[in-house]
């Protein structure tokens, strides 16, 4: 065909695609396909990773039993009455019945050893151990009480720690070699800088030396522990080198506290200055002496002049020899201690320290025969010492504290006593409580009798305890208590019951309005919670709380046993036959980190594998409300973290949600109405000239970072905006008063001058704005001596509720008006409005026809004047009426109080605050509703001015023809057009507002609040991962709540911007229609 | 400084630091010569450099202790100029962290380690983080320099119900007003403004489980995320109150006496009270490192760490303003990273 029709240009029009344009089109729709494809993935990846990071929180976990031993039949004799595991796993130690302490390896029940805590074979008659197993208290028949500290001792050591140090030598450990030196030598300094000198000898140590196979050095029940020889560990297999053999030879024999004499391959040892050293100089060695082959070096024989020193000399040795034939995860006996070789390579000695200490007399300088014993004790320990108390047999209670410090510069410890007593008022045809139990802090003690009935001391004041309140513990009749647990921290009590019931009670201070209880310190006991599971027909025998956390073991009378979290109140496990033969559990307990448990009766003891990771969080204490430990009602709350163990976490979201909608709404409110202004301003009324200038310079506030406004926001507007609060609020008002005054003003104006000086029209409105500014700093505390008694500050922090106010509350504030007078202007403002167009101007039109243009003008002044005090007084009267209007039918406070009659209560909707005022924190959301504002206006208004000049011209060009002006074309052509590029700017400034965090994290105080309250902060939930992501351990609830923040997060702004997105397309088809 | 100000800008959260940073920078330069009482311990072994140290340094930790790091980093990089040292103090809860994930050498802290920290630190490294004690603080209870109860005393039941919701100290009554506490005059009706640190900080931890009793502090508490805007807060609002280390005092703030309980006598903040033990609030500072038992530390912890304990070190623990160590409790803290 080509070749039919030439083209008049010459060209050959080429009817086939070329090869280049091909490849330039597969090549780029390839890649295109690959980035979306890449961008959609790189999304869902990151949403997976959040979620994989979150799952872990909800997946639960497993108990498992991991050994059972029966007790040998000494054992149960003794019957164990408390045990304490270490942190390892690997030692432990059990009190038993007849006074002793059985320190045992765990890992095969063997005894360590064992140890008798009280003199005289003196027993007991009441004793109490603590919830983290640090001491027990123990009370005497003879008046007496005693404190037993136990601790866990863990050392770390290498072979090259033993070896390094010997006293009067230097080591220098260094390329595999071991260099030894006289203490303060200058070849040690020296080997770092110029390397070994040459002219030391080398020697050599061989693990395989040091092993004795036959070693009997130890008598008695101690079987040879270190079965397994694997590859000597550490540097034992090294040569030793010294410049002078005879320091060698001293540094492997030198022990503390012995001296030695060596003779030709005999080393004779004496006990440091002993004279028989001296003699051995003079006469030679005496002919008496113990001998044995000492493998250090090898084939060296050994003498002293007993074989106790003999013993106690190379018992120094004894660890070196014993580690060396270790493998990884082995552990051994080694004297007292086990040694455990871990993974690290490091020797990790653990053992038991047991301190005894004076007892305590409560009855001194008494005679024997008028001591009566100790039937009940309990101790607590703060921060400046131990508290007791004890209650003898004829009902006195006794409150024994002391106060220790030390003086560092005396170097001495201080302790200074201070007690009291009282006695126990005990109801008629009662005898002694059963069980004492005495609260954390030593501000309250508890005397509980089996059936339930007990009674609280109020104990802050230690000499001069009183009783706080009686209660009853137990609502079923026939029920009593067979088992009482404090958690850590000693807030929250344990209750367990024959019926098998298990509840926790702690103190609270009821907070107004509800009444203060009855008490003498104004708190009261309360049950939060029931555990779930109870009602078996056994009975709660035993229970054991965690060291690190709530988490709560209760064994069971059938041999059961059961696994809580107390905050959650949540069944984690639930073991039927914990106990073989359904034997009563007699002691239960957690292992240290919660990695085990175990239980126990006098007959047998089982072990447990616990893995649960997360066992603080379920669904329902994340989005519910949660009864935490000393508050007065279930709440939300959002409370990660603090410096100590006692503290219970809350993992709360709810607040940070809250936080993020609050910073949403109040930036919102504040920043979208000034965009979309602006946008339909500058888009249809400004003129182009000026918009191509104004425009850029919107879009560069864009470019200012979030950091920078945030910063402004904290250190410079807060701090303002704290002085001028009311001037703020004045100038929302004034600002918007005095342009519209400024376009009636205008109107006045002659026509001719008008239309020629067209231009004026702006400057005379940016020259209104400082004008309102200063109209509304000057009115502002006008209005504050009006309507808020002076400073609104003190008025916004003035309490509402009657109950809750103190008596003495300054009364100039009480008038609610002032905050519904604020609340109430915008709404007044839009009624007036209304009114004015859709009844006043459709009376007035036919008369207002007849008027010439200037009176026109003359008039819309005064309506609007008119109009604008009209606004002011119907918002006082609204306000009037809704805080009640003096009536006394109703009083309604902005402050957070509303009442309807007589009955009044806080404006709290499931847990959050709705009330709007409130007391004025500095950082608030006022400040940060304006700068985040700040931080969404150029966003909005950009897209926004986008969409509205998209709007085509012909149809302004219509509407303008028809007759109609700029701003009827702008409202009701344009924006109804223009309205889904309207929509998704919103919703795009929404979005953003929602994940901001560089203001919030600055700028709003950061405390998780649940109220609506403008006046005060609140925290975020990106502002939340922000502060709290580098302290959360890597892996733990916190970091995982956090993901689970960023998660909501994400679902949040989905949310958003697909309702945003379906909204905006039924817009656009609306649009397309016309 | 601002090297490091910048560096730290760049990464999200640190603006924090900043903010307090800032202030700082303008507090710390006024020196605090009120404890003239007080002297470094003669006894303390003069630091003696050493060759062969280069490298880098980073501490993670209390921003009580931000100013008192910087101060060792300084007199440290005197001595050699090619170590980096690399300062940040957002709050001792983010030192645990940075140790267990190795990503700082010193973790400095105002209070001790909680033991589920110091857990996934051993679960890791199979030994627990070693405590060294740096220096001696006085929490003190700051107040206006006008205000009169600086003449008296708060006891630590007074300071509980001023900052706590639960009261767990066992007084009755909240307190609110300034006149709550027997202030008279244009104070007694004046609410009391609550300044407080964030809950990453050591001090927020340490305060509220001595002054608050273990309890809660009130929701109307002003959370400032460096010691130096409590500080700040305070002396630019006349009726408030907040807490700090005894290191941030300026000269608009004063210091409130403290008794342990109405019994007892207000124990003025002075360096005395912190030695002989008898003020309420006394603490050490703290600074965790990773030492493997046995070991040899490198050569710049090692150094750094013998700074810190020498007679210099202890100098700029008192130049900032808190009280320096006796030489023989600096002479166990240098053994147990088997320095001796």
């Amino acid at each position: 065909m080509a070749e039919q029709s030439k083209p008049i240009t010459g060209w050959v029009r080429r009817r086939k695609t070329s090869a280049r344009v091909k490849m330039a089109d597969t090549a780029s729709r390839s890649l295109i396909t690959a980035a979306g494809i890449g961008t959609i993935l790189a999304v869902l990846l990151m949403c997976a990773f959040l979620v994989s990071e979150v799952i872990p929180l909800f997946t639960g976990g497993r108990v498992e039993p991991t050994h059972h031993a029966p007790a040998p039949e000494a054992e149960r004799a003794a019957r164990p009455l408390h045990m304490a595991i270490n942190d390892y796993g690997h030692v432990g130690w059990a009190y038993h019945h007849d006074g002793t302490v059985r320190v045992f390896e765990v890992s095969t029940g063997r005894t360590l050893y064992r140890k008798r805590l009280f003199e005289d074979d003196r027993l007991p008659v009441s004793w109490q151990f603590d919830v983290q197993n640090r001491f027990g208290v123990f009370g005497f028949a003879d008046g007496r009480v005693q404190i037993v500290r136990f601790a866990f001792e863990t050392d770390h050591i290498t072979i090259s720690d033993y070896f390094l140090h010997r006293p009067g030598f230097e080591t220098v450990f260094r390329a595999g070699e071991l260099w030894v030196f006289r203490q303060g030598d200058e070849a040690a300094a020296n080997i770092e800088r110029f390397g070994p000198p040459e002219d030391h000898e080398v020697g050599r140590i061989d693990a395989a030396d040091l092993i004795d196979p036959d070693d009997d050095w130890y008598e008695g029940d101690v079987e040879p522990a270190f079965v397994k020889a694997s590859e000597p560990i550490g540097p034992l297999d090294t040569a030793v080198g010294s410049n002078d053999p005879r320091t060698l030879r001293d540094y492997l024999f030198t022990r503390e506290g012995f001296e030695w004499r060596l003779e030709g391959r005999t080393l004779w040892v004496f006990a440091e200055g002993s004279e028989a050293a001296a003699r051995f100089d003079e006469v030679g060695p005496p002919d008496t002496w113990a001998e044995r082959e000492q493998p250090l070096p090898p084939g060296v024989t050994v003498r002293a002049p007993a074989a106790e020193v003999l013993e106690a000399w190379s018992q120094q040795d004894d660890f070196a020899r014993r580690y060396a034939q270790m493998g990884v995860g082995d552990t051994g006996r080694v004297a007292d201690t086990i040694v455990e070789l871990t993974p690290e390579g490091l020797f990790r000695r653990q053992g038991i320290e047991i301190e005894i200490e004076d007892p305590v007399d409560f009855q001194p300088g008494a005679d024997d025969a008028d001591r009566l014993p100790v039937m009940r004790v309990d101790m607590t320990e703060l921060r400046t010492g131990p508290v007791i108390s004890a209650l003898q047999s004829d009902g006195t209670l006794h409150i024994a504290g002391t106060r220790r410090r030390f003086d560092m510069r005396l170097g001495q410890h201080f302790v200074e006593a201070r007690g009291g007593k009282m006695s126990l008022p005990i109801p008629p045809g009662r005898s002694l409580p059963d069980f004492l139990k005495f609260e954390g802090r030593a501000d309250s003690a508890l005397a509980v009798w089996e059936d339930g009935h007990a009674i609280r001391l109020d104990t802050r004041n230690r000499s001069r305890p009183v009783v706080a309140e009686r209660i009853e513990l137990i609502d079923e009749p026939g029920v009593s208590i067979t088992s009482m647990h404090y958690m850590i921290g000693k807030m929250t009590l344990l209750i367990g019951d024959s019926a098998g019931n298990l509840a926790t009670w702690f103190r609270t201070r009821p907070a107004p309005p509800q009444p203060r209880p009855d008490t003498a310190d104004g708190s009261m006991l309360v049950r939060a919670q029931v555990l779930p599971g109870g009602t078996s027909d056994a009975h709660v025998t035993a229970m054991g709380g965690s060291t690190r956390r709530r988490t709560l073991v209760a064994g069971y009378s059938d041999g059961s046993a059961r696994l809580f979290y107390i905050t959650s109140s949540r069944l984690m496990w639930e073991g039927r036959n914990a106990l073989p033969e359904g034997e009563a559990v007699s002691m239960i307990g957690l292992l240290p980190r919660d990695r085990g448990m175990f239980a126990a009766s006098p007959a047998s003891l089982s072990y447990f594998d616990i893995d649960f990771d997360h066992p603080e969080v379920t669904v329902r204490s994340i989005f519910d409300r949660v009864w935490y430990e000393g508050y007065a009602e279930p709440r939300h709350i959002w409370q990660s973290s603090a410096g100590t163990d006692e503290f219970e976490p809350k993992y709360g979201l709810i607040p940070l949600i809250f936080g993020t909608l609050k910073a949403t709404f109040y930036t919102f409110i504040f920043g979208a109405p000034i965009a979309l202004l602006a946008a339909v301003f500058t888009s249809e009324f400004l003129h182009p000239r000026a918009k191509a200038v104004i425009k850029p310079v919107i879009e560069m506030m864009a470019s200012l970072p979030s950091v920078v406004l945030g910063f402004l926001a904290a250190l410079v507007f807060a701090a303002w905006a704290e002085q001028v609060v009311t001037g703020l609020l004045t100038i929302s008002l004034t600002l918007p008063a005095m342009i519209l005054l400024g376009a009636y003003l205008w109107q006045l104006l002659p026509q001719n001058v008008w239309t020629r000086y067209r231009w004026l029209r702006f400057v005379m409105m940016v020259s209104l704005l400082p004008l309102a500014v200063m109209l509304g700093m000057w009115l502002g505390p006008v209005i504050e001596r009006w309507l808020f008694g002076d400073d609104i500050r003190l008025w916004l922090g003035w309490e509402p509720h009657p109950v809750k106010r103190s008596p003495d509350a300054d009364p100039r504030f009480a008038s609610p008006v002032g905050g519904w007078v604020v609340l109430m202007v915008p709404m007044a403002a839009l009624l007036v409005t209304v009114l004015m167009t859709m009844v006043v101007n459709p009376m007035l039109r036919n008369w207002m026809r007849g008027l010439n243009r200037s009176s026109l003008a003359a008039f819309s002044l005064g309506k609007f004047i008119l109009g604008l005090l009209g606004t002011l007084g119907l918002a006082y009267v609204l306000a009037w009426l809704i805080s009640g209007g003096g009536m006394g039918l109703w009083h309604w406070d902005p402050r957070g109080y509303i009442a309807i009659g007589d009955a009044g209560s806080d404006t709290r909707v499931w847990g959050i605050d709705l009330s709007m005022m409130g007391g004025y924190a500095q950082r608030n959301a006022m400040v940060v509703g304006f700068v985040m504002g700040f931080a969404i206006i150029p966003i909005i208004y950009t897209i926004a001015e986008d969409a509205l000049s998209a709007v085509p011209q012909h149809l302004r060009a219509a509407s303008l023809g028809a007759g109609a002006t700029p701003w009827q074309t702008a409202m009701r052509i344009v924006i109804p057009t223009a309205m889904s590029g309207l929509f998704s700017a919103c919703m795009i400034g929404l979005g953003r507002a929602v994940g901001e965090t560089m203001v919030v994290l600055m700028a709003a105080g950061g405390t998780p609040l649940l109220e609506m309250n403008l006046f005060n902060g609140f925290r975020t939930l990106s502002a939340n991962i922000a502060i709290e992501l580098p302290e959360a351990a890597v892996g733990g609830t916190n970091y995982r709540m956090l993901f689970l923040a960023a998660l909501v997060l994400f679902g949040m702004t989905f949310v958003i911007n697909t309702v945003a997105e379906v909204i905006r397309l039924r817009f656009r088809r609306r649009a397309f229609q016309l | 400084m601002w090297n490091q100000w910048f560096g730290r800008l760049a990464l999200m959260g640190c603006v924090c630091t900043l903010a307090g940073g800032l202030a700082v920078a303008g507090a710390g330069q006024e020196k605090k010569d009120e404890d003239n009482g007080v002297r470094v311990d003669r006894n303390l072994p003069d630091y003696e450099p050493v060759s062969g140290v280069s490298g880098s340094l980073q501490s993670t930790g209390s921003d009580t202790m931000n100013n008192l790091m910087a101060l060792w980093a300084e007199g440290f990089q005197r001595h050699y100029p090619n170590v980096q040292i690399e300062i940040d103090g957002r709050g001792s809860s983010t030192a645990p962290p940075a140790l267990t994930q190795g990503t700082a050498q010193f973790g400095p802290m105002s209070r001790t380690m909680r033991s589920r920290e110091i857990d996934s630190f051993e679960e890791r490294y199979g030994y627990p983080p070693t405590l060294l004690r740096a220096g001696i603080d006085m929490l003190a209870v700051y107040v206006h320099k006008d205000n009169p109860i600086a003449e008296r005393g708060l006891t630590l039941q007074q300071v509980d119900a001023i900052f706590s919701s639960t009261r767990r100290g066992g007084r009755e009554n909240n307190i609110t007003t300034w006149g709550d506490v027997g202030l008279t005059g244009e104070w007694a009706n004046r609410s009391i403004s609550l300044y407080g640190r964030n809950s990453a900080s050591g001090t927020y931890g340490f305060f509220r489980d001595v002054a608050l009793f273990g309890g809660d502090y009130k929701e109307e508490v002003n959370e400032q995320p460096g010691s130096s805007s409590v500080v700040q807060g305070v002396a630019s609002d006349r009726y408030a109150i907040g807490y700090s280390g005894i290191g941030y005092i300026t000269a608009d703030v004063r210091a409130v006496p403290i008794a342990a309980d109405a019994d007892e006598d207000f124990v003025p903040v002075v360096a005395e009270h912190a030695y002989d033990g008898t003020y309420p609030l006394f603490r050490f500072l703290y600074i965790y490192t990773n030492y493997r038992p046995g070991s040899q530390l490198d050569p710049v912890r090692r150094e750094f760490v013998r700074y810190m304990f020498s007679r210099q070190g202890q100098e700029d623990v008192l130049r900032d303003g808190f009280y320096p160590l006796p030489a023989g409790i600096a002479a166990q803290e240098r053994a147990k990273v088997g320095i001796r």
